[in-house]
């Protein structure tokens, strides 16, 4: 659905724009998809959050989601319906847990915090398999940037829910990174063992 | 009319630049990347 209308509607700029070549095309239609895909998944997750008169909190999962995860990279879903199900899972089980979890002893967090800036210095930006990353050195660095400024804002608030809600977005981040790297060392392994098998 | 197509257009291939630098698009799925750009 939200591919037929990128494509009728680069097709409608094509026309309009005899300029556009097509490379320009692929990307007008990409980018589109893209704007569609996350408007459409985001008023979704909005109605479901105003149903539960839990819009603060879904601002700000949304906030810490787009600050880290577009920097960090993560799991990748390989369709719009089960990218939809899982972000629904995803924003849900934050906030369920961020309103039921008691606040925990400081000193948890601070080793979490500090195991998520050793994890993110070595394995952020993970590879996307859809994609090529780019420049990637900025990313680790912005990555770090943003767990740092989470982190801080962390410390500073007394809000139980807030700080348990930054608290499991950020460890949703870090486990997806774990899982994207081992998942790498695990192909690599296989293709190792592979290579190995033919050699003495 | 025109104008604002084209001005359109050049937004939308920003916006493709924009998300090509990114490590990901935004939540936990994004469309397929063309395979001709991957050239």
């Amino acid at each position: 659905m939200i591919k037929s209308i990128s494509t009728f509607l680069a097709e409608y700029l094509s026309k309009s724009n005899s300029r556009l070549t097509k490379k320009d095309l692929l990307k007008i239609q990409y980018s589109l998809q893209v704007i569609l895909g996350d408007l459409t998944k985001s008023i979704i997750l909005f109605l479901i959050f105003l149903f539960l008169k839990q819009l603060f909190l879904f601002f700000l999962i949304f906030v810490i989601l787009n600050s880290t995860r577009t920097l960090m990279g993560g799991i990748h879903c390989k369709t719009f319906n089960s990218c939809l199900i899982c972000s629904i899972a995803y924003f849900l089980i934050i906030v369920l847990f961020s309103t039921l979890c008691p606040k925990l002893n400081t000193y948890f967090y601070t080793i979490f915090f500090i195991i998520s800036f050793i994890i993110t210095s070595a394995y952020a930006p993970c590879r996307n398999e859809k994609r090529p990353t780019k420049n990637k050195k900025i990313l680790k660095i912005l990555s770090l940037i943003s767990l740092t400024f989470w982190c801080t804002l962390f410390f500073t608030l007394r809000n139980t829910q807030i700080c348990n809600c930054i608290f499991l977005s950020l460890l949703f981040q870090i486990i997806q990174l774990i899982i994207v790297n081992v998942k790498g060392v695990v192909f690599n392994a296989k293709i190792t063992k592979l290579f190995f098998s033919f050699t003495n | 009319m025109q104008k604002s197509l084209n001005f359109f257009s050049a937004l939308l291939i920003n916006i493709f630049d924009l998300v090509s630098n990114t490590s990901c698009a935004g939540y936990l799925g994004e469309p397929d990347y063309p395979e001709e750009l991957l050239k």
